[in-house]
């Protein structure tokens, strides 16, 4: 059983100074809160994203390997590494911070060679107009899946 | 009565510790393991069994180190603690809901925590992974505590994976707040402790980042409840707090990057209050430190060990040389002016920098030398933040700044809270003190 020390010195004025320095924090924090719940969250807004990546998981094998060309080029090669592993993801830009937003303006001939240079069989394009008469495996909103031809 | 006034602080301690320490423990094993050979699928169940039977020995323990250990006798109205701890259960509560509704839904939860938890659920990395350039951009040298057990929930059997694993941060900041009360009713009284964890759970920053699935709020409880720990330590002089600050600071190692530094920092500042200490044989001293030391090591061992032995790649900044310092020591001011500006958002922290601001100002002579060790392990805490950013390799800088500073001082504010009640119990205590010493020849003077 314990042993129960004295109150110390000053409590009463102790508990009131925390009630204060409680509400000076829990008051604006409320206030702040309320609009933070009201912000509909990132990633639900690419949900059309994430659903042309659902359909090229199933149209690929998990050994697959797959070139991303998107706009905006570092957000579409991250998600696809995300949501395709265990397939290779190869991008076509640097990640860097500079290039991170800035759309690649590649041509279908480019983009075969790259390609080819990663070993990657699939191309995997979202938001860029990027013309080719090569097969399309798979096409959800603004994405395409195109077979490279080896 | 006694015996419940210390049975719920005991009670909330071991369910905090118990998540905190066991969460670390399972995936250090299940890393270990998979580091000796065993397939990332295989590891999961040995793992957990390892982390429950620690978690087991270890409550016992703690029971045993706690019982006949003196509690402040309550200091208020019980209706303070219900409202303390309600306001505390509502926002863990909002922050599961968001959770849940949105699972992982920060950047870095699925670019890197969570992407490495799919690895780890699919069988384990790649060979090659952290030596890759193509995925450098998961940050292939951050420690693995958080993907691992989210690795474990990806596994369940026809569950969403990703929306079990997004419950972990709000998990983590339930565990920190039970940490908090239960730390705090030893000594200030279980009113002031739970008006101090309704407190912190209304920072605005906290149960939004645990809802976001970054490893923020995770490190917060780890480095926050080793802060605290080792307030109890300078105050109480148990060596069970002393040992428990040293495991926290080892999960804290384990669970991000920045949580190496924050743990040294932690075990400096310990080892600083043993040596200015000269109440006790130099041995036991000895003794104590070298636990507290092998604790702190023991959980982020194999992850040192592997990063020691692999070299992973890393990025963001560049070479830690003094030569790279002094070319970019330009920066500190603008650093600095980034930092007060992110500390005056209300819509993050709502009022506690400017609160710890006053009273610090207020109390600032009359600080306690364990308040001057906490305000001096903040300075520590953010100072480091700060040269951080002068090894920034980003283009600009600036941008690196506004896109991690939120998340860096997430990781300060069990501390910044900590300190904040330290400081104004002392100013209460002082204005008590003074106001016996006037009343005393008063009374005098009337009997």
């Amino acid at each position: 059983m314990g042993v129960v020390m004295a109150r110390p010195a000053g409590w009463r004025s102790s508990v009131l100074l925390m009630v204060f320095v409680t509400a000076l924090i829990a008051v604006p924090g409320a206030m702040a809160e309320s609009r933070n719940l009201a912000t509909p969250a990132g990633p639900d807004a690419l949900a059309v994203l994430d659903h042309f990546l659902g359909s090229v998981r199933a149209a690929t094998p998990p050994t697959a390997r797959l070139l991303v060309a998107g706009n905006p080029p570092a957000f579409a090669f991250y998600r696809a590494t995300y949501l395709l592993y265990p397939r290779r993801v190869y991008n076509t830009t640097s990640t860097d911070y500079a290039q991170a937003m800035v759309a690649p303006n590649l041509t279908w001939r480019d983009l075969e060679r790259r390609a080819r240079h990663d070993g990657a069989r699939d191309l995997l394009l979202w938001s860029l107009p990027v013309t080719t008469r090569a097969r399309v495996l798979v096409r959800v909103g603004a994405g395409r899946l195109v077979e490279v031809n080896p | 009565v006694r015996g419940s006034v210390q049975g719920t602080w005991a009670s909330a301690e071991v369910v905090g510790l118990g998540w905190a320490l066991g969460l670390a423990l399972f995936t250090s094993g299940f890393f270990a393991l998979y580091l000796g050979g065993v397939a990332s699928g295989d590891a999961v169940a040995p793992a957990l069994v390892l982390a429950l039977a620690g978690v087991a020995v270890g409550a016992r323990a703690l029971r045993t180190a706690r019982r006949g250990e003196p509690s402040v006798k309550d200091s208020g109205p019980g209706a303070l603690i219900t409202v303390g701890l309600g306001m505390a259960a509502v926002q863990v509560a909002l922050a599961a809901l968001a959770a849940v509704r949105s699972p992982l839904a920060a950047f870095d939860a699925w670019s890197v925590w969570a992407f490495k938890a799919r690895m780890f659920a699919f069988g384990g990395p790649r060979p090659g992974y952290f030596r890759d350039p193509v995925t450098l951009h998961t940050h292939p040298d951050y420690p693995l505590n958080l993907p691992l057990a989210e690795a474990a929930l990806f596994r369940v059997p026809s569950a969403p994976g990703a929306t079990l694993a997004g419950l972990l941060g709000p998990a983590c900041l339930a565990a920190l707040l039970l940490l908090f009360f239960a730390g705090l009713a030893r000594l200030y009284g279980r009113p002031v402790a739970a008006l101090a964890t309704g407190a912190l759970s209304f920072v605005p920053a906290l149960p939004l980042q645990a809802a976001g699935g970054n490893a923020d709020v995770p490190l917060a409880m780890y480095a926050g409840a080793s802060a605290l720990y080792l307030l109890l330590w300078w105050r109480r002089g148990r060596p069970a707090d002393a040992m428990l600050m040293g495991l926290l600071a080892g999960g804290a190692a384990w669970t991000k990057k920045e949580g190496l530094p924050v743990a040294l920092l932690l075990l400096l500042a310990f080892a600083a209050g043993e040596i200015l200490r000269r109440d006790t044989w130099l041995r036991a001293r000895a003794w104590t430190t070298l636990m507290v030391i092998l604790g702190a090591v023991a959980l982020p061992l194999p992850w040192l060990l592997f990063t020691h032995l692999v070299h992973p790649l890393g990025r963001d900044f560049l070479p830690l040389t003094p030569a790279e310092f002094v070319a970019h020591a330009g920066r500190l001011p603008h650093i600095a002016t980034f930092f007060a500006l992110q500390m005056l958002a209300f819509k993050n922290w709502s009022l506690l920098w400017v609160a710890l601001a006053g009273t610090l100002l207020l109390a600032a002579r009359r600080l306690t030398p364990s308040g001057r060790g906490l305000l001096l392990l903040l300075l520590g805490q953010l100072g480091s933040y700060m040269v951080a950013f002068v090894f920034s390799d980003w283009q600009p800088y600036t941008a690196h700044l506004q896109t991690s500073l939120d998340r860096l001082l997430v990781q300060t504010v069990p501390l910044a809270l900590l300190l904040l009640v330290e400081a104004t119990s002392t100013l209460t205590a002082e204005r008590a003190m003074t106001t016996e010493r006037v009343s005393t020849p008063a009374r005098g003077i009337a009997a």
